[in-house]
C-alpha cells in the first residue's frame, strides 16, 4: 500500500495564517524569508526546500479548481517554474505564499479557459437535477458520510470558477478576504461579494443534505 | 447579525462575537434558523478529506521542477501536448510497480509457506512450480495494490502484465512434459510416452519416497512400471496430487491434466492444492467452467497467482470473466484485474461505474487509455435515462475528463440529440429542471444551434419546465433572452402558450429581473393575445398591476387586455403613466392606443 499523507493535516494553520502570538510560526517564517532570498539570490536547494514546504497546499489549490489530479499537478509543476523564473517581482519576502497562490491561480484560469468551461457546466447542470430529484427522495434513503463529502465536493466543483477560486482559497484554504482580492485582482468588497454567492449556490445544490445536518447538529 | 453570521460560516467567529450572536438568535428565529444552516454547511466543509499525495511523489515533485528549471522546460515546452507530470508519471509508474513487486510479491517456498521475496525468487519459484516455461512465466509486476488507491489513481497508462497464457490441452501437456522427462533422463524420446508418464505418477504416489530426479536407472524403472500397473494420466495425477509428495515439475502437469473435464471430486482436490501447481493448477481450476472462475476470484483477494492467470483469463475471454467474480469479492480488486487486463472497454468500466458507484472502476476507467472516448459515447444516452445517483456519478466522471477530446460535440448532444427537433426536446426534457434549461440558455446564448434546433428545444423546455426556465434564466440574468426565445415559439398549440405564459409571468414577477425585463415579458403576453390563460395566472397578471412601477403596472394591463379581461377601464396608475408623457416608446404608443380603445370613440 503507498504511503500516503494528508496535504494539509486537519487543524493545521495554513502557510499563509496569521504568525502573531505563535513564535514557532513567526521563526517558520522568518525562516522562509531567508529561503525566498537565498532563492532570490539563484541558490536551488532554498528554492526545492520552498517547493518541499508549499507544493502540497498549492496542488490542493489547482486540484480544488482545475478538477483533475493530473492536471492540477501539472499546474502546480508550472507554478514553481513561473516562481522560480518571477522571484525578482516578488515584493516582499514574506508575502511568498500567497505570491505562489496568485500564479498558481492564474494559471488555473488559463487552464480553465483551454480547456473550456462546457464539461464544468454539464456536471453543474447534472448536479442541479440530481439535487432537484433528491428533494423529492425517500428520507430513509439517507447519504452516508462518504457520499455527503462526494456531494460538498461536486457541489463546489460545480461552482462556477468565478465563485469557485475564492471560495476555495477563502473557506478552504483561510486565506483572509484582503489577501483574495490581492490573489483575484478583485476588491475585497467583491471578494465578499463571491462568497455570498457561492455560499448561496452551495445551500441552493445541497439543500436536502443541509437539512439532515441542521437535524443532526 | 450579518457579518457575524458570515464570520460563523466562514469559521473566523471569535468566542464573544459567537457568544453574542447565539444570545441575538435565542429570541430570533429567522437568526436561529440562519445560524444553523451557516454552522451545518461550516461542519460540512471542516469534514471533507484533504486530497492526497504520496510521500513518494514529493521527491520526484521537486525534482521535476528543478528539472525543468535545468533546462528541461525547453523540452516540456515541445511536449506539452503531453504533459510533463504524466511523462514523469509514466516512469515513476513503471519504476515504482517494480519497486513493489520487489517488495510485496508473495510466493511460496519449497514447503509451501508464504514469504516475502524478491523478484528473482519469484521467478525461480514460479519456474520451478510449472514447467511449460513461458506461457506459464509469472508476473513480474503486482501492477496495483487491492486498497481502495490503486496504480490508476495515478493516473498513468495501464502496463501491460506478462501473465500465464492458457494451460495447453491435457495431450500436449504430456507430449511436452514427457519429451522434458526425456531429454532430463536421457532417455530416447520413443521411450516415453504419456502413458508411461502417468503410470510413473501413480507409482510415485504410491511410494511416497520417490524421487524421479535421483532414480538410479530412470529407463529401468519405467519399464517396470509400466509392466506392471496399468492406469489413466488422470487416475495417475489425482493419485499425485492426493500423495502430497514434493515435486513442482508433476504437481503442475498433473493439475493439467485433470482441469479439463475435471468431476466434483478433481475439483476440490485443485483447489486444495494451489499452494503446489503454481499458475498451471490456477487454469485448471479456470478450466472448470464458471464455477472454477469463481474459485479463482475468491482465491485471487489473497493470492497475487491467481489474480495473475485471472488477468489473463479477462484478456481472453473479456466481460464475461468479468461477470463471474462472486459477491463478496471487493469490487476494488475486480476493477483491478478488469484494469490491467487492458480488455474491458472504457465504456465497459464507466458503465460498471455509473452502475454501482464504486470508485474502484472510475479509477480503472480512468486509466483507460480510451477514457475520453467512453465518456463521450455515454453521455447522450446516460443523461436522458439516468437515476439521480446516475447523474451524480456522471457529473463525477465530466469532472474526470474535461477535456475529453469531442466532448464539446457530446454535450451538445445533450442539447440536441442526433437529429434536431424530437431528439432536442427528449435531451432536454431528460436533463430536466434546472440543468436542461441553464444547458439551453447557455447554448442559445453561445450561438451555436441551429435555428430549428435551438427553436425545437425552447419549446421542449416549456412544455416540460417553464418553471425552472424562470429559475434558470434569472440565475442567469438572461430574462431578455428567454423572452425573445419564448416569444419565437408560439405555434398555435395550447400546451405550449401555458408554458409560454407561465414563463413570461413569472419572469415578470421575478424580484431579480429589471423593470425594463418585466415589461418585456408582460408586452410579449399581450402580443400572445387571444389565448386563455388559466385563472391563476390570470391572477397574477392582475396583481402586477398594482405594482409600484407604473410601467409595470401599465404592462400588466395592457396584457390583461389582450387576454380578454372584462373591465376595460384604465386603472389609475396607468393613465399617470400616459399623461406623464416622458419619451416615446412603444408602451406609451400601445398604452395610448389602449386607452383610447378602452374609452371608445371620442376619448382623446
Amino acid at each position: 500500500m503507498r504511503e500516503l499523507i494528508p496535504l494539509r493535516p486537519k487543524g493545521q494553520s495554513t502557510p499563509g495564517g496569521d504568525a502573531e502570538g505563535d513564535p514557532a510560526r513567526g521563526s517558520a517564517l522568518e525562516a522562509e524569508r531567508r529561503r525566498v532570498q537565498r532563492a532570490r539570490r539563484g541558490d536551488r536547494d532554498a528554492f526545492a526546500e520552498l517547493v518541499r514546504v508549499h507544493r502540497s497546499r498549492v496542488q490542493r489549490v489547482a486540484l480544488r479548481i482545475v478538477g483533475s489530479p493530473e492536471d492540477a499537478e501539472d499546474v502546480a509543476q508550472e507554478t514553481f517554474v513561473r516562481a522560480w523564473r518571477g522571484l525578482g517581482r516578488l515584493d516582499s519576502a514574506g508575502r511568498f505564499g500567497p505570491w505562489l497562490l496568485g500564479i498558481c491561480v492564474h494559471l488555473c484560469r488559463d487552464h480553465q479557459r483551454s480547456s473550456g468551461r462546457r464539461a464544468e457546466d454539464a456536471a453543474a447542470q447534472l448536479l442541479d437535477l440530481a439535487a432537484e430529484r433528491a428533494d423529492d427522495a425517500d428520507p430513509s434513503a439517507r447519504a452516508t458520510e462518504a457520499e455527503l463529502r462526494a456531494r460538498v465536493e461536486l457541489a463546489i466543483a460545480a461552482l462556477p470558477t468565478k465563485l469557485r477560486v475564492p471560495f476555495v482559497l477563502r473557506a478552504l484554504e483561510g486565506e483572509t478576504y484582503e489577501e483574495v482580492a490581492r490573489i483575484t485582482g478583485a476588491r475585497p468588497a467583491t471578494v465578499r461579494t463571491w462568497m455570498v454567492q457561492a455560499r448561496r449556490a452551495l445551500r441552493r445544490s445541497l439543500g436536502t443534505w443541509i437539512e439532515e445536518e441542521v437535524d443532526r447538529g | 447579525m450579518r457579518p457575524l453570521l458570515r464570520d460563523v460560516m466562514d469559521g473566523a467567529a471569535s468566542f464573544d462575537r459567537t457568544e453574542a450572536l447565539d444570545a441575538h438568535a435565542a429570541g430570533c428565529a429567522r437568526c436561529t434558523a440562519a445560524l444553523r444552516e451557516a454552522r451545518a454547511l461550516r461542519r460540512m466543509l471542516d469534514a471533507l478529506a484533504d486530497p492526497t499525495v504520496t510521500r513518494a511523489d514529493d521527491d520526484a515533485f521537486v525534482d521535476a521542477v528543478l528539472g525543468r528549471l535545468d533546462g528541461a522546460d525547453a523540452i516540456g515546452e515541445r511536449r506539452r501536448g503531453i504533459g510533463p507530470v504524466r511523462l514523469l508519471r509514466g516512469a515513476l509508474a513503471v519504476g515504482a510497480a517494480a519497486a513493489l513487486a520487489a517488495v510485496l510479491w508473495p510466493t511460496a517456498d519449497g514447503e509451501g509457506n508464504s514469504e516475502t521475496t524478491g523478484v528473482a525468487r519469484v521467478e525461480d519459484a514460479s519456474a520451478a512450480a510449472d514447467p511449460v516455461g513461458d506461457a506459464a512465466a509469472p508476473i513480474a509486476e503486482p501492477v496495483a495494490e487491492f486498497g481502495a488507491e490503486s496504480v490508476a489513481e495515478s493516473g498513468s497508462e495501464p502496463v501491460p502484465e506478462p501473465v500465464p497464457g492458457p494451460a495447453p490441452d491435457a495431450d500436449a501437456a504430456l507430449e511436452g512434459e514427457t519429451g522434458a522427462l526425456a531429454v532430463e533422463f536421457d532417455l530416447p524420446q520413443e521411450d516415453v510416452d504419456p502413458e508411461l508418464f502417468a503410470l510413473a505418477l501413480e507409482e510415485s504416489a504410491r511410494q511416497l519416497d520417490f524421487e524421479p530426479h535421483t532414480a538410479p536407472d530412470a529407463r529401468e524403472y519405467a519399464a517396470r512400471v509400466q509392466s506392471t500397473l496399468g492406469t489413466s494420466p488422470r487416475r495417475a495425477a489425482r493419485a499425485w496430487l492426493a500423495s502430497h509428495a514434493p515435486s513442482p515439475r508433476l504437481d503442475a502437469l498433473s493439475a493439467r491434466v485433470l482441469g479439463p473435464g475435471a468431476d466434483f471430486r478433481d475439483r476440490r482436490l485443485l483447489e486444495r492444492s494451489l499452494e503446489r501447481t503454481g499458475a498451471a493448477g490456477r487454469w485448471a481450476v479456470a478450466a472448470q467452467g464458471s464455477t472454477g472462475v469463481q474459485s479463482l476470484w475468491r482465491a485471487a483477494a489473497d493470492d497475487p497467482a491467481s489474480r495473475s492467470v485471472l488477468v489473463a483469463l479477462v484478456r481472453e475471454r473479456g466481460s464475461e470473466a468479468v461477470d463471474l467474480a462472486p459477491r463478496g469479492v471487493a469490487t476494488a480488486l475486480v476493477a483491478d484485474v478488469a484494469r490491467a487486463a487492458a480488455s474491458e472497454p472504457a465504456e465497459r468500466l464507466l458503465a460498471r461505474f455509473l452502475e454501482t458507484g464504486d470508485g474502484a472502476w472510475r479509477s480503472a476507467w480512468r486509466a483507460s487509455k480510451e477514457a475520453p472516448g467512453a465518456l463521450v459515447d455515454a453521455l447522450p444516452k446516460n443523461a436522458r435515462r439516468a437515476s439521480d445517483d446516475e447523474l451524480q456519478r456522471l457529473a463525477l466522471a465530466l469532472c474526470d475528463a474535461p477535456r475529453a477530446e469531442g466532448l464539446d460535440v457530446a454535450l451538445e448532444g445533450l442539447l440536441r440529440g442526433d437529429a434536431a427537433g424530437t431528439a432536442a426536446a427528449e435531451a432536454l426534457a431528460a436533463l430536466g429542471g434546472t440543468g436542461g434549461a441553464e444547458a439551453l440558455i447557455g447554448a442559445t446564448r453561445s450561438g451555436r444551434l441551429a435555428a430549428a434546433t435551438e427553436d425545437a428545444a425552447w419549446r421542449a423546455m416549456l412544455l416540460a419546465a417553464p418553471d425552472a426556465l424562470v429559475r434558470a434564466t434569472a440565475e442567469d440574468d438572461a430574462f431578455d433572452l428567454g423572452v425573445d426565445a419564448v416569444l419565437r415559439q408560439t405555434d398555435g398549440r395550447r400546451a405550449l402558450w401555458d408554458g409560454a405564459l407561465a414563463f413570461l409571468v413569472a419572469t415578470a414577477e421575478h424580484g431579480l429581473a429589471d423593470d425594463g425585463a418585466r415589461v418585456r415579458a408582460l408586452l410579449a403576453i399581450a402580443q400572445l393575445g387571444a389565448v386563455r390563460p388559466a385563472p391563476e395566472l390570470r391572477a397574477r397578471i392582475e396583481r402586477l398591476q398594482d405594482e409600484a412601477s407604473s410601467g409595470v403596472a401599465a404592462a400588466a394591463w395592457l396584457a390583461r387586455l389582450a387576454l380578454g379581461a372584462p373591465e376595460r377601464e384604465a386603472p389609475p396608475a396607468v393613465r399617470a403613466t400616459v399623461a406623464r408623457g416622458g419619451p416615446v416608446s412603444v408602451v406609451h404608443l400601445r398604452l395610448e392606443r389602449a386607452l383610447r380603445r378602452a374609452r371608445g370613440p371620442g376619448s382623446e
